[in-house]
């Protein structure tokens, strides 16, 4: 299941486990929101790149980063196309 | 079992540090993951307001063989309208906040449904002492 959002708060509102988290928030607070959600791979939109310390801050607690240089609207509409479903 | 880690106002490359120690404390009593998770969500929801909203304070974790306390203080300034920032939507965040993925005014809502049950002492120009009791069914 995948979710998109750039709200960490609206996030850290889902009880399902190990969902794709599809964001355009590049920092440490998507990474420790994440880690509160038990969230393992978090895919990174509009070409933004993670800091080394936020890469650090991920491998440390084994989440998967991915990045694209798509938008979060087409990549959500790429993955749900393939099969991947959404939360609600 | 008790802990208590401090809270700096401000400082959001912290944000998070008093409940991953706490999810970690949590997995090694092997209490079930959906418990932990609603005990850390809640936690993390907590502290990012001490450190968003307040002058500062720290978080208090109990835990005993029945249930999971957690109060999170602060040194104030206090909420001025609880019933106000309890309202799914409502949010007095900067735009700092708001850039970093917070302030989507779902903070005090989802630590309310997340928690069994939730104790708010609050008034503006005072304190905010927010105790959550997470029960351990079963376990």
């Amino acid at each position: 299941m995948g979710f998109a959002s750039d709200l960490m708060s609206d996030v850290l509102t889902l009880l399902e486990d190990d969902i794709l988290l599809i964001t355009g928030l590049s920092n440490n607070q998507a990474v420790r929101t994440a880690e509160m959600s038990d969230i393992s791979n978090i895919l990174i939109v509009r070409n933004k790149q993670p800091s080394q310390a936020m890469v650090d801050m991920a491998n440390e607690l084994d989440i998967a980063l991915i990045t694209t240089p798509y938008s979060l609207f087409r990549v959500s509409g790429l993955l749900y196309t393939h099969g991947l479903e959404s939360v609600y | 079992m008790h802990a208590s880690y401090p809270v700096m106002a401000g400082d959001f490359t912290i944000a998070g540090n008093a409940s991953s120690q706490i999810k970690r404390t949590l997995k090694q009593l092997d209490v079930p993951p959906l418990t932990i998770k609603r005990i850390v969500v809640a936690t993390f929801e907590a502290e990012v307001n001490v450190i968003a909203h307040s002058y500062g304070g720290e978080v208090i974790c109990d835990i005993e063989p029945d249930k999971v306390v957690v109060q999170v203080v602060d040194t104030g300034p206090g909420i001025p309208d609880l019933e106000l920032a309890m309202t799914e939507g409502y949010s007095t965040a900067s735009d700092e906040l708001r850039e970093m993925g917070y302030g989507a005014g779902m903070g005090l809502p989802n630590i309310k449904k997340n928690s069994d049950k939730l104790d708010i002492y609050t008034a503006a120009g005072d304190h905010t002492h927010i105790t959550m009791t997470f029960m351990l069914g079963g376990a």
